[in-house]
């Protein structure tokens, strides 16, 4: 069925909310790449032959990833009358007590994290479901400003009919209907949103000038070569809710022009691939990618491209040669992207976070959007916590958050309860922080003045218990490893970097290859070709002047008193 | 021309020219390692970096890549550069102890020896060998394997390049002397039978014919004297003129020295025994965004002048006619489900369909290609800018691209005029013969009535 | 690997020189190598220099120019793999199987690499075993994984 019109759309819209508010329980799992490798394909399987076995009265779906891999594999049941209930941490055999209990219209206890409250869908007021904290209220949503992950992990990713409801390609039709290319652009740059795979650059100027270049052919390239170690935001978009990717990009191809879309997504994802080529697909059948997109006369060509495991190929001039079928080597600019990209073509790289952003500019506003965050930074930013913390995941909170309330209110502080040594935001260039300095408010320019960068948003956390030596050489050793080898500074001087660090690591080194460490890292910060070349130093500086205790009882004494 | 100020020098310089071009002019050395001035700039030795300030930002750019603009303010030699370059030096002298060329670079700029661990290369990374055989001579003979430290030029498998047409030009480039010609190819061509000894230059291909009299010693060889003579650096750079054509408008259209062109405005290339076929810039431009295609299914067979395809924009319809024929194998699934791509790029990701064709030989003798194609475009250009003078109240010109929505603008009695006198060459043909009773005409005999 | 079989991988591709990744990723999932035959015979397909294909396979991770096993582990080595103890694993399988990273047993069964990130980091340690993933591991964990894998393939 294609969509061609606002009332295809609305019929789409009332499937959705059918299949949302369904009149026999449903219950969903979470399928993306983590509830699989817990054990959820396996939970899949079996439901569906004790549904076959038994005949029984119930629909198996399927959700996306909340962000919260540990508590996956997830299970949603939906009763008709009450609103859907969220499982974490099931098991096949928790699941066989559920399905019992839901025969008995009984309320399952074992595992229930929260209800996710709709006030729209119908329901009978049940004293039990007071009990049952709210999503917005249950840890680790609390506190959350869940913009871009709200859906996942609760609709079905596959199921445009579900989107839609959730007020999906809204945002597309009222482009196409209501606004010019120009117009768009306009609200973009309105917003202040900022590009979110890392540099912060302005993507309404982006679009603006890629919009007004003349050439017929012109590109939107889709980053998804998530490398960041540490990172797995753009995953769980992609996994969650893939249709609200696809609108962004699409509506980036109205704005400036294009009719043709890559995703360029890393190539440790296989599941993510095989996955976007299947909701490519259904974006097709619905009319929503393809020959006259929603009816219009735009047209618009999505492909998904596997990279081949090099972490530059998320520079964009690298991924662009990558693309191109050559080896991922950073170009000069100028010219910039813009102005010649892929295929001396203008062209605009976006991250997937960036691209997920722009449905909700244009559906609600840029003045809407503007409104949230700092002034110089706007919106909401996923932050990926991880390292020796309560519950990792991913937050999503608005730019400028204090960093201390994610890591101790929302992520629950330190594992053991043990004291914070260092936080390093923006992992694997940004620098590590003492305990001292995390009173700070989470924005690129915050993170800038310190010496440090935001990146894309990942929040390492380490607990006493390390050695910061060891966790510094083994970054290095991945800079090393990632190197293109274009530029000498990266490819000689981390190389060498490397090797001092090895040495004071291993306790051969002497307090004079610290100011080598300096001198070299000096020169690399300024003359490297990329910014993954000109960012691998910082850890480094920024090391050596926040934990020179670290560093000194390596060279003095071979070890840090705490490792082992 | 370009004003620009360089270590407080008042510097004028060509527009399109880089810093290094304008520094070089005024007398001021910035040291280099991986440029070229026959080549491309690749900006990856970082040795040329140099401080520059435009619009009250000062950031480091390399010399060699950086475009001149006017009131930039240029500094070459600040203390922050000075030890930069020191500390690269070092690290160059770390990795290519041993080189002549590096010790004297690291000498110029006062480094006598490394703090960092030695390794004994010979190479340092420049790019140029590469970048010679790729972008200049358009062989390829040799590439980097592999990548960061573990990087290195070679040939395919480290074995002797098939390849390689032993021109030379990797070793005239090297700095460092790390690249050599590899003999084994000469002595393999010294076993061939005598016409199949190709001297270098025809290899390169500046001269059509010349076969090697002299054993594949080029030091001995007048030829290979006098062609050194005419060029001042390796003969090679003389090739880069020729070739820098690859895609050139013609009365204002784009056409590439890689496609075969038909009549019909319909580009051919040779993919392996089978051909694939697109539409002309000519077309894409008159016609303007394509919204709809319709073809004739994959497996089927098309005769010389059967329609191919046909394409509407702009509320227009334009029936395409086949220029050869054979059966029909692929059909781009792209342009299927975004038919407007084909506008996008017409010769490139917007090809429409690929074709086995009966006879490939005498299909491309009856294509148009390099001179003959391009003098057909000519006149076909202006055929079309005296047409609109003529039909219609535009003023359009060569210079200019045509306006996307032309073909909106026009009356449909003007549209099928276009029709007939630039697209319908084909089919015109085929009914006049079919109209003396030959149903099926060869395509032998429709190319001789041309 | 047989030609028509890269020929017919090719042809889906369109000859496209743009999509060698693809078609090397097609014939390295397949043949688990890119022999030098194969890559000989794309250049040629493609109409494209050796030296080009042969610097691509060399260049990208995901390729790799010897024979990999039936079981390609991967042993991720992302920062909070690391802090989690991703070492240790790595140490188990190199010890177990009696190989280095990026080789593989003489039996041709399994082959070991590190990944820098599988993007799992909230339940790391992790490891793939060809395309299924490993959560949670300790060393005992992943040598039960492993006992399974052998005598699977048994």
């Amino acid at each position: 069925m294609k969509i061609q019109n606002i009332w295809d759309l609305n019929k789409l819209e009332e499937k959705g909310i059918r299949s949302l508010a369904p009149k026999r329980p449903k219950i969903s799992i979470g399928l993306s790449t983590c509830g699989v490798s817990l054990g959820a394909d396996n939970i899949f399987e079996k439901m569906n032959r004790e549904k076959e076995k038994h005949a029984l009265k119930i629909s198996i779906g399927q959700t996306g990833c909340s962000g919260f891999c540990d508590l996956e594999p997830m299970a949603i049941v939906r009763m008709p009358g009450k609103p859907p209930l969220l499982y974490t941490q099931m098991t096949v055999k928790k699941i066989k007590q559920m399905i019992q209990d839901i025969k008995r219209k009984k309320i399952t206890q074992e595992g229930l994290l929260c209800k996710i409250g709709d006030p729209a869908l119908p329901r009978r007021p049940d004293p039990l479901l007071n009990e049952i904290p709210d999503y917005q209220e249950a840890s680790p949503f609390k506190d959350q400003y869940r913009l871009l992950l709200g859906n996942c992990g609760v609709i079905d990713p596959l199921s445009v009919s579900e989107y839609v409801a959730m007020g999906g390609y809204s945002a597309l039709y009222k482009a196409f209907y209501q606004m010019s290319p120009g117009e768009v652009v306009e609200e973009v740059i309105r917003s202040g949103l900022r590009g979110r795979g890392g540099a912060w650059f302005p993507t309404g100027i982006k679009w603006d000038m890629a919009r007004k270049t003349t050439s017929e052919e012109k590109f939107v390239i889709c980053n998804a070569d998530e490398g960041d170690p540490g990172a797995y935001k753009d995953r769980t978009i992609m996994e969650g809710n893939p249709f609200k990717l696809f609108e962004g990009i699409v509506l980036a191809g109205y704005a400036i022009g294009s009719h043709l879309g890559l995703i360029y997504l890393r190539e440790e994802y296989p599941h993510t691939y095989q996955f976007l080529n299947k909701a490519i697909d259904i974006a097709k059948r619905y009319g929503l990618l393809g020959r006259n997109v929603l009816g219009s006369n735009f047209n618009f060509t999505l492909k998904v491209i596997r990279g081949g495991g090099s972490y530059v190929c998320g520079e964009e001039t690298a991924l662009m040669d990558s693309l191109e079928g050559e080896v991922g080597d950073p170009r000069l600019r100028p010219p910039f992207p813009i102005e010649k990209g892929l295929w001396e073509q203008p062209t605009i790289v976006n991250n997937v976070e960036t691209l997920a952003n722009i449905p909700l500019i244009i559906e609600h506003g840029g003045e809407w959007y503007a409104g949230i965050g700092t002034e110089k930074a706007k919106g909401t930013k996923i932050f990926s916590v991880i390292g020796q913390v309560q519950q990792p995941g991913l937050y999503e909170v608005p730019l400028g958050t204090n960093l201390e309330d994610v890591i101790f209110k929302m992520a629950g502080g330190s594992l053991n309860g043990g004291q914070i040594k260092a936080v390093q935001v923006g992992s694997p260039f940004g620098s590590f922080l003492p305990r001292e300095k995390l009173d700070i408010s989470l924005d690129p320019e915050t993170l800038r003045d310190m010496g440090s960068m935001i990146g894309s948003g990942v929040i390492v956390v380490l607990d006493q218990e390390t050695c910061l030596v060891d966790i510094l050489l083994h970054t290095l050793s991945f800079f090393v490893e990632e190197s293109c080898g274009k530029c000498a500074p990266c490819r000689e001087g981390v190389f060498q970097m490397k090797e001092i660090m090895t040495a004071i690591y291993e306790g051969r080194a002497t307090m004079k290859d610290l100011t080598d460490l300096i001198d070299l890292g000096e020169m690399i910060k300024d003359f490297a070709l990329c910014a993954l070349g000109g960012g691998a130093p910082l850890i480094i500086l920024n090391g050596i002047k926040d934990f020179r205790k670290d560093f000194e009882a390596h060279i003095t004494t071979g070890k840090c008193s705490w490792s082992s | 021309m370009i004003t620009l100020e360089i270590d407080g020098k008042r510097v004028e310089a060509e527009k399109g020219s880089t810093i290094l071009n304008a520094a070089q002019q005024v007398g001021i050395q910035i040291p280099y390692f991986c440029y070229h001035k026959e080549m491309e700039p690749y900006g990856g030795c970082r040795l040329c970096m140099v401080e520059v300030t435009e619009n009250g930002f000062t950031r480091l750019q390399p010399s060699c890549a950086y475009p001149v603009k006017n009131d930039i303010i240029v500094k070459t030699s600040t203390e922050r550069l000075i030890k930069g370059r020191k500390i690269l030096a070092e690290l160059l002298l770390a990795r290519c102890p041993n080189i002549d060329s590096v010790i004297n670079l690291a000498d110029s700029l006062g480094v006598k020896k490394t703090r960092f661990l030695q390794t004994d290369s010979d190479c340092v990374l420049c790019g140029l060998c590469v970048r010679v055989c790729r972008n200049v001579a358009k062989v390829g003979a040799i590439d980097f394997v592999g990548r960061g430290r573990n990087r290195r030029p070679a040939t395919p498998f480290d074995m002797p390049s098939d390849d390689c047409i032993g021109c030379g030009s990797c070793a005239y480039v090297c700095p460092t002397g790390a690249m050599k010609m590899e003999y084994e190819n000469v002595l393999r061509w010294r076993k061939l039978p005598g016409p199949l000894r190709k001297c270098r230059y025809m290899r390169m291909g500046f001269i059509s014919h010349k076969v090697c009299a002299n054993d594949f010693q080029c030091w001995n060889c007048e030829v290979d004297q006098r062609m050194e003579d005419l060029s001042t650096s390796h003969p090679v750079f003389m090739l880069r003129e020729a070739r820098a054509k690859e895609r050139e408008r013609f009365g204002g259209f784009e056409m590439l020295s890689d496609r075969l062109y038909d009549e019909g405005h319909i580009w051919v290339k040779r993919i392996n025994g089978t051909v694939r076929i697109g539409i002309d810039d000519f077309t894409r431009q008159i016609v303007g965004v394509i919204n709809d295609i319709k073809l004739p299914s994959v497996n089927s067979f098309i005769r010389q002048g059967d329609p191919l395809c046909i394409i509407s924009g702009n509320e227009k319809t334009l029936h395409m006619y086949a220029p050869l024929e054979g059966k029909i194998v692929d059909i781009n699934p792209d342009i299927i489900d975004n038919p407007s791509l084909i506008s996008m790029a017409p010769h490139r990701r917007g090809w429409i369909l690929m074709v086995e064709p009966s006879d490939i030989v005498q299909a491309s003798k009856e294509l148009l290609s390099g001179r003959s194609a391009t003098e057909w475009m000519t006149h076909e250009s202006r055929k079309f800018y005296d047409f609109v003078r003529e039909n219609t109240e535009m003023e359009l010109s060569p210079e200019r691209p045509i306006p996307p929505d032309f073909a909106r603008t026009l009356e449909p009695d003007v549209w099928n005029k276009i029709d007939q006198t630039f697209f319908m060459v084909r089919r015109k043909r085929r009914v006049k013969l079919h109209s003396i009773g030959q149903a099926y005409p060869t395509p032998k005999k429709d190319s001789k009535s041309s | 690997m047989e030609r028509e079989k890269i020929k017919k991988i090719v042809a889906k591709h369109r000859h496209e020189k743009a999509a060698i990744l693809a078609i090397l990723h097609e014939i390295q999932e397949e043949d688990k190598q890119l022999g030098t035959e194969s890559l000989n015979y794309i250049a040629q397909l493609l109409m494209m220099p050796v030296a080009n294909v042969y610097g691509l396979a060399s260049f990208y991770s995901a390729f790799s120019l010897r024979r990999k096993g039936n079981t390609e582990i991967r042993v991720c080595t992302g920062i909070s793999c690391h802090i989690k103890g991703s070492d240790k694993i790595m140490g188990t399988m190199k010890s177990r199987l009696n190989i280095e990273i990026g080789e593989t047993t003489w039996d041709e069964k399994f082959s070991l690499e590190k990944v820098q990130c599988l993007g799992l980091c909230a339940i790391g340690p992790n490891a793939s075993f060809n395309s299924k993933i490993h959560a949670h591991l300790d060393e005992d964990r992943i040598l039960e994984i492993l006992k399974e894998r052998m005598e699977d393939s048994e």
